[in-house]
């Protein structure tokens, strides 16, 4: 492939890449008919938080399948103004949470080496008040929805 | 489990209570283990697992790094996730025994190991959480697009939490 051919193709993958990200709700909509998407897949994500030091793990595996997968979440309602930290936790090695992001709008869920993608399988979720928002002794509880987007395809 | 936890829900306080394996926290969105009841729940739910492990492999006695991050905070972990842990680390017992009879000829041991994962999708939790069909069918296609056998690929993505303990073939 010549450099002219290979630069024109890199130029379509990227605009591929966004009209993926474009059709992601598409595709989570589909997930919930028990097809398999393909792609790039967002979903609503939502928890509770009691105080600033809980870090809740839930129960829902999700998959990466790319070889580099960009993950994101966006805030969408939450009365903790400080925001939330979403980290991943996978079963595909043994060295803890890896990747995390913690903000409000769209936040990049960042390898802790400092790529801005993180490897295939599955993980879970964990999530954690951000900011500080809960003083001393607790917030009370705080009901957080964010969308979540993983499965990216990042290059 | 995860039924009886939403009945009563809102008696988890007083659950709690008399019986150290019921979730310390209850709340609005779930029910969850605390850190210090993490290693007593995994036992519970391994010491008499529904489906056989392969011969000479044991589940470990406290639960796997998964569950003990070296993170600041204090983890907590929903129901349901150490049946999920505890069952990945079953398939991985098996895909091992089916790898380690792919490379050495050995068909009847291989056989014996795809006829075992079989029960995988009935597996505590797993019936109530997971989509395996869904699954497998996307470590397929990540195994085709790669060129790699399926068993292999899912072994190398998802098996951390089994060869930490030391078993692999």
């Amino acid at each position: 492939m010549t450099r002219e051919t290979a630069q024109k193709r890199t130029s379509r993958l990227r605009h591929l890449a966004r009209a993926a990200m474009v059709v992601a709700t598409v595709s989570a909509a589909l997930a919930t008919m028990g097809v398999a998407p393909a792609s790039a897949t967002t979903a609503g994500i939502s928890g509770t938080l009691t105080n600033q030091w809980d870090v809740t793990y839930y129960n829902t595996a999700r998959t990466n399948t790319q070889s580099k997968n960009a993950m994101a979440f966006k805030v969408t309602g939450s009365s903790a103004a400080g925001g939330l930290c979403i980290a991943i936790r996978p079963t595909s090695t043994n060295s803890g949470t890896y990747a995390r992001g913690c903000g409000t709008s769209w936040t990049t869920i960042r390898h802790d080496n400092g790529n801005s993608w993180v490897g295939p399988g599955t993980f879970y979720l964990s999530a954690q008040n951000y900011g500080g928002a809960c003083g001393g002794s607790g917030c009370g509880a705080v009901t957080w929805t964010a969308d979540l987007q993983w499965n990216v395809l990042w290059f | 489990m995860l039924a009886i936890a939403a009945i009563l829900g809102g008696a988890g306080v007083v659950q709690a209570l008399d019986n150290p394996l019921a979730p310390d926290i209850v709340r609005a969105d779930g029910s969850f283990y605390s850190s210090n009841q993490i290693d007593e729940v995994w036992r519970s739910i391994t010491e008499s697992y529904p489906a056989a492990l392969p011969a000479q492999v044991k589940f470990p006695v406290d639960a796997p790094s998964f569950f003990h991050p070296a993170e600041e905070g204090k983890p907590v972990f929903q129901t349901g996730l150490p049946e999920l842990i505890a069952a990945r680390y079953w398939r991985c017992a098996w895909l091992d025994v089916a790898l380690d009879g792919a490379d050495r000829g050995n068909r009847s041991s291989e056989a014996a190991a795809h006829a075992a994962l079989g029960a995988y999708a009935g597996l505590p939790a797993v019936r109530d959480l997971v989509d395996v069909k869904t699954y497998e069918l996307q470590i397929s296609e990540y195994a085709k697009l790669r060129a790699a056998k399926v068993n292999e690929a899912e072994f190398t993505l998802e098996c951390g939490i089994y060869m930490e303990a030391g078993n692999v073939r």
